[in-house]
């Protein structure tokens, strides 16, 4: 197969640093973690899911 | 999209939400109409925010919030930068320290199950990302931002039934055909021009061809190393409703693409253990959600699939298209 395409299509390792937050998926299971974290939540809601096609 | 790159791969934004906030990523289309605890604390999230109360050009509820575990907004925005996003997270933390912390919302827990999927039990999860590929710079009149660094995210996904239909005898040289419902699900919902959005899917009659191959290169160590082909082509006429001038639109949208990979099944766990598959193609044409109005081509795509492999956060999400009658037959 063409490995050097296959390699310009994946993403560069700097088109992947929005990945390397530690996103949760559930936007009711994060709630129920941030309050026994004690922290705020932040939630990225799109049409289309943001973490896959948006 | 242009959000990934502007906002959450900026270094003080990714370190605020990792320290500060328990980071939330979700489809708002599927939360906006979950009948479920979720679906309500995301509408009395989202109704304290931008758009809240809005239903037109559209009603969507998409953005950035920063709230309390019980729904209470500290902040909203729906920015593309860094620089707009920033003193809204700061804002909000503020607003955080000030006050008590709340109490989570409350609920049975019971999901709306048409909006929740799991990748299939024993079967095949693939990332699938696409961008443009390069053009003559004579003939490239993209401007020079985002869209030309565009690229995108979608999964695929086959159940392990379907993933074991890919695999032919264990002998060097033989080769099968996929099925035809798989080769015409990997065109209809796979080579879609999503570089800079998120198109609707292809209509099954829109398909004008569509076949993929395995063969086996060889046998070793207990895996059975294959060569993938095929190629699809694509078109049809598109046509939708413009969200801000309610004017109707139509384009002739198509795609041509082939296909090019291998794989590995690891006989004794009957899965696949790599799984790379590269289409390249030329697409035609703009369709409601694309953003192609100022680049309709004829223009160079590609896609390349990758096994899945719970490294990355959303490696479970669903494919985009997963609701239009995605393991149906056709």
């Amino acid at each position: 197969m063409d490995t050097e395409m296959l390699r310009r299509l994946k993403p560069a390792a700097g088109e992947m640093r929005w990945l390397e937050i530690p996103w949760r998926t559930d936007l009711w299971a994060g709630c129920r973690e941030a309050e026994a974290a004690g922290r705020p939540v932040f939630l990225w809601a799109m049409n289309g899911n943001p973490l896959g096609c948006v | 999209m242009a959000a990934r790159a502007a906002a959450f791969s900026d270094p003080e934004v990714a370190a605020l939400l990792a320290a500060e906030f328990v980071p939330v990523a979700e489809n708002c289309s599927h939360l906006q109409r979950q009948q479920d605890a979720e679906g309500d604390l995301f509408r009395l999230i989202a109704e304290q925010g931008h758009y809240g109360g809005r239903f037109q050009p559209t009603d969507t509820r998409q953005g950035m919030y920063a709230c309390r575990p019980d729904g209470t907004l500290l902040g909203s925005c729906n920015v593309h930068g860094a620089d707009r996003l920033l003193p809204v997270l700061r804002r909000a933390l503020e607003g955080w320290r000030e006050g008590a912390g709340a109490r989570a919302g409350a609920g049975d827990g019971a999901t709306d199950g048409r909006y929740r999927q799991e990748p299939p039990p024993g079967g095949l999860a693939l990332r699938v990302w696409v961008r443009d590929l390069p053009r003559d710079p004579e003939a490239d009149a993209r401007p020079d931002d985002w869209r030309r660094r565009a690229f995108n995210l979608d999964h695929a996904w086959f159940r392990a039934d379907e993933a074991a239909a890919l695999v032919p005898e264990a002998t060097a040289g033989a080769s099968v055909a996929w099925p035809e419902a798989l080769a015409r699900r990997v065109a209809r919902f796979h080579l879609i021009d999503n570089v800079r959005g998120e198109p609707p899917m292809w209509r099954d009659d829109e398909v004008r061809e569509a076949e993929m191959r395995s063969r086996v290169r060889e046998v070793r160590g207990g895996r059975v190393r294959l060569d993938l082909e095929g190629h699809a082509a694509l078109g049809g006429l598109s046509r939708w409703t413009d969200d801000w001038t309610g004017r109707p639109q139509e384009s002739a949208r198509s795609t041509e693409a082939r296909f090019d990979g291998e794989a590995e099944w690891d006989v004794a766990l009957r899965r696949f253990a790599r799984f790379d598959l590269v289409a390249v193609g030329t697409r035609v044409g703009g369709t409601q959600y694309n953003s192609r109005g100022d680049d309709p081509g004829p223009a160079p795509i590609g896609w390349a699939w990758e096994i899945a492999d719970g490294s990355l956060p959303g490696d479970a999400t669903p494919p985009q298209g997963f609701h239009g009658r995605y393991f149906q037959p056709a």
